[in-house]
């Protein structure tokens, strides 16, 4: 019960320090998605020993890297114009990687737990797609849901899992 | 007396007939270059005594001047280039770390490249960022050709490097750390 109640202390915090800084990203609303108006990266690490990487060749790609806890890693490779890719990793030694090869795609991972290790690999244009991995298990999630925030309450609800 | 004064008078009517026909060779343009091929074809053989005693240092000016030449050409291009473009990375202080924005700006309209890469490493990770694309400026606009935000724990570092390719060559270039 501690142990949880620490988990969603450091996720809210984790979420504190990580607000607003996705703006650059691109956004679903009532009308549609909107993707990025300019090319942007964000990385935001905490804890230590995590690695990140983020390549983008072309205007107005959008990749961020959210990673909190220890020897976490994401990369992130973009091709083409208006991408969005979003990682978010909470633990210790996961492993996420993003790979965009076109116009406007949409990717997300997210990963709580421990050891855990994910990719999603777009080649096209238009296409959408999101991964959240907990160690209950793996689960594929529309693109329009990649903007939520895990520390975010009713998250999980959200995208139809129990929780991690 | 009459004698010798004639032969005095003689040799030099002659040495300053054939100083003046050694006169227009020595404007060598034969030498000078192959702008005056047929003044080339024309000049008398580097036998001839007339020529051997006349213009000795022409054939020493030609090649400078054709040294010359090239020099005020080729400079002015570059410093042309380099002074109507300029580009910069802005670093700002954000609540979570630090936001690098590499900016351009042109005094005439122009179109090229760009590509920014920044690592940085300290004891929460390390980062490694590439930003790359097509950019285009209008006359004296700045413009913005990315953002890159990122977390700065106490005692990391960075390094960015942006580089800015235009006309097919590179003409600007920006590091900061």
């Amino acid at each position: 019960m501690l142990n949880a109640r620490l988990k969603l202390a450091s996720l809210a915090m984790i979420a504190m320090v990580g607000a607003g800084a996705a703006e650059a990203q691109g956004r679903y609303d009532r009308y549609g998605y909107h993707a990025p108006k300019a090319a942007a990266v964000d990385v935001q690490q905490s804890g230590r020993g995590n690695g990140a990487a983020v390549s983008q060749d072309g205007p107005r790609n959008a990749a961020a890297i959210r990673q909190d806890g220890v020897a976490n890693t994401g990369m992130i490779n973009q091709t083409g114009a208006a991408n969005d890719a979003t990682i978010r990793q909470y633990g210790k030694n996961n492993d996420a990687s993003i790979s965009q090869v076109g116009d406007n795609n949409v990717a997300c991972v997210v990963q709580v737990g421990r050891n855990l290790s994910a990719g999603v690999v777009q080649e096209g244009s238009g296409l959408s797609a999101g991964v959240v991995q907990t160690k209950k298990g793996s689960y594929a999630i529309p693109g329009r849901l990649c903007a939520l925030d895990p520390a975010n309450r009713g998250y999980w609800n959200r995208i139809g899992v129990k929780g991690y | 007396m009459n004698r010798s004064t004639l032969l005095l008078s003689a040799l030099l009517l002659a040495g300053c007939s054939s100083a003046a026909q050694g006169a227009p060779n020595t404007a060598i343009a034969t030498q000078s270059g192959p702008d005056h091929p047929a003044a080339f074809h024309d000049a008398p053989p580097a036998s001839d005594p007339v020529l051997d005693g006349a213009p000795p240092i022409v054939p020493a000016v030609a090649p400078s001047a054709v040294a010359r030449a090239p020099e005020p050409v080729a400079p002015p291009v570059v410093q042309k280039v380099q002074a109507r473009f300029s580009c910069d990375i802005d670093i700002d202080r954000t609540s979570s770390g630090i936001r690098v924005t590499p900016v351009v700006r042109a005094h005439k309209t122009l179109s090229g490249e760009y590509s920014l890469v920044i690592t940085k490493s300290g004891a929460g990770g390390s980062s490694d960022i590439s930003q790359g694309g097509p950019f285009d400026a209008a006359h004296g606009e700045r413009v913005r050709l990315s953002t890159s935000e990122f977390s700065m724990e106490r005692g990391a570092k960075f390094r960015a490097v942006l580089k800015v390719r235009a006309g097919g060559r590179e003409v600007c270039r920006d590091i900061v750390s």
